[in-house]
């Protein structure tokens, strides 16, 4: 009798029973929804980042539509956002994820600065796939700071890197240098 | 309508040019238009377009002869009712210019006309197999684009290349005949978009060959422009109108550093296509994710006119962010009228119906079915812009050597 216990609560532990409660799945109602509602969409980014990942271009295509146009999300996402740049997080997320999420990052502007060293890791990543790169480099343009070690990483960086790569990285630094 | 160059004016003219020889002809130009030219001689027997023109050319009580422009001594001496010959600014002084207020349905679009072509632009958000599954949906795309020749078309999103053929067969389902040209799928991650262009055959030549993509080498821009040459059937002994059409859809989020490219864009298009095939009328159209105050250096081009100035584009009525781009001068088919066809007036459905269709409405304009001549008199800011000459709009050598794939352009920082 005691054994059983236990093995129900491994097969249903309380955590995930509550997740999968609070959060929509990333079903064609919750896309189409997002895609017709941007603010549903932003409400539900979590969501549309596993949708980018899906090789199921009915989940891939709109989830991508919806997190376009979403706009900037709340601020309380920034947390559970910067949660998942997080090294330990973001080596399992694959690029299509790794994009969206400092796509997002980016949007938040100086808000967000705080995630520069994230972010600037993510730019300095070789093995990272170079658009994932480039995108976290437009993600710096916006922050519009950045910390002094932060702007020697990307110096260090920018002189072999990929002409686009470079110049969002060029970019990234001279806007630091105006703020 | 909010036009304030040419409001209110209707362009009626018929020019009559026997030959049709372009100073900087080389041999790609010759190769697309060739087909397009022997389609056009062809089109001289449609019956419906035959019938139009002579009506207005009766109208006039004497159309200039072939070869003859329509300024020069035997132009029409009698001017109907409701028109003028006062010449609006930047056209030829004899031509017939109306003085009428313009005919338009009540979605503001105009009829289409035997005289002049519609072309749109619109962004079906997301255009890909669920959009044309639902047959209700697809048929209102279709509809939407019956009521144009040309539009240009933003966000094809599908791995499966047979959803714009499809819409095709939405769209000749009453008996039009509509054909595309269908650009590379294009983008940084693994959603890919696609431009297009559906035209109607029936009064417009093109083809997939007279299109290519706009050379991005330097990668400044995620979805790579796809430029498509066209030409207006009209029949024997008048000279079409020929346009190139840049279709373009900024990344929303790069739009900051997209749209400081554009104007080099534009430029090194429109500099390719006088070179190659002699062509002055460049329009670039699109989904520009901006309002014209931040066009920046686009808005900067010397006569440099755009056709949505402060209305609304999206389908919730909130934004402007498509545009369409051409010089007010050297474009002077453009008949003064354009807009945004509202897709929840049009159907008569709710703002949150017509969402299910696209976040964006169509735009469009009109222009002349034949070509104007070119103005020789000052531009309507009062003098002619510095580099400008009826001869070689652009001052372009005529044997500039052409790209490969399509015009190069640069980063808006040394203009070419």
């Amino acid at each position: 009798m005691r054994r059983r216990k236990t093995r129900d609560r491994i097969a249903r532990p309380p955590q995930r029973y509550l997740k999968v409660h609070t959060m929509p799945s990333c079903d064609s109602e919750t896309l189409e929804k997002c895609v017709l509602d941007p603010e549903y969409a932003s409400e539900n980014w979590e969501v549309l980042i596993e949708g980018v990942a899906s090789s199921d271009e009915s989940i891939l295509e709109p989830a991508t539509e919806a997190l376009e146009n979403c706009g900037v999300l709340n601020t309380s996402a920034m947390p559970k956002l910067k949660a998942l740049l997080e090294s330990k997080s973001r080596a399992g997320l694959g690029s299509q994820k790794l994009y969206w999420l400092c796509t997002l990052a980016g949007r938040f502007g100086k808000q967000a600065s705080g995630m520069q060293g994230l972010v600037t890791e993510i730019v300095t990543d070789r093995s990272l796939d170079l658009s994932v790169r480039e995108r976290a480099a437009w993600c710096l343009t916006e922050f519009g700071t950045l910390e002094s070690q932060h702007l020697e990483a990307l110096k260090r960086t920018a002189t072999d890197a990929p002409d686009r790569l470079k110049r969002l990285m060029e970019l990234a630094m001279g806007n630091a240098a105006i703020a | 309508m909010h036009h304030t160059k040419r409001s209110g004016t209707l362009i009626l003219i018929a020019v009559a040019i026997g030959t049709w020889i372009l100073p900087g002809c080389d041999l790609q130009r010759e190769d697309v238009k060739k087909e397009l030219v022997q389609d056009l001689e062809k089109a001289a027997e449609d019956g419906r377009l035959q019938q139009g023109l002579r009506a207005i050319t009766n109208a006039w009580q004497g159309s200039p002869a072939p070869g003859q422009p329509n300024n020069a001594p035997g132009a029409p001496a009698r001017v109907p009712q409701g028109y003028s010959q006062s010449p609006a600014p930047g056209q030829v002084p004899g031509q017939l210019v109306s003085t009428a207020a313009p005919a338009a349905t009540p979605l503001g679009v105009p009829p289409r006309s035997p005289q002049t072509v519609l072309i749109a632009s619109f962004n079906i958000q997301a255009f890909g197999e669920k959009k044309i599954g639902v047959p209700a949906t697809a048929e209102r795309i279709a509809a939407i684009i019956n009521c144009f020749d040309v539009v240009a078309i933003q966000e094809v999103r599908a791995l499966d290349q047979s959803v714009i053929p499809q819409l095709i067969q939405y769209i000749n389902a009453r008996g039009a005949r509509y054909d595309f040209i269908l650009g590379p799928r294009l983008g940084r991650t693994s959603s890919k978009e696609q431009y297009c262009y559906i035209f109607d055959t029936s009064r417009i030549n093109s083809g997939q060959n007279a299109s290519y993509t706009v050379d991005n080498q330097a990668d400044l821009l995620h979805r790579t422009p796809l430029v498509a040459r066209f030409m207006t059937r009209v029949p024997q002994g008048y000279r079409p109108f020929s346009f190139s059409l840049i279709n373009i859809h900024t990344d929303p989020d790069e739009v900051k550093l997209e749209l400081p490219v554009m104007h080099t864009v534009l430029q090194a298009v429109r500099e390719y296509e006088w070179s190659t095939a002699g062509e002055d009328d460049v329009i670039l159209m699109g989904d520009l994710n901006a309002a014209p105050k931040i066009f920046g250096n686009l808005g900067k081009v010397p006569n440099i006119y755009w056709t949505i100035r402060d209305q609304p584009t999206n389908t919730r009525r909130t934004q402007c962010y498509d545009n369409m781009l051409f010089d007010g001068i050297l474009t002077n088919e453009f008949t003064s009228r354009a807009g945004v066809l509202d897709m929840s007036t049009m159907f008569g459905i709710s703002i949150d119906e017509a969402l299910k269709i696209s976040d964006h409405n169509p735009i469009w304009a009109e222009f002349t079915i034949i070509e104007q001549p070119l103005a020789s008199g000052p531009s309507p800011s009062g003098s002619p812009p510095a580099t400008y000459s009826a001869a070689n709009p652009y001052g372009m050598a005529p044997n500039r050597p052409a790209y490969n794939n399509g015009p190069a352009y640069n980063d808006g920082q040394n203009v070419r």
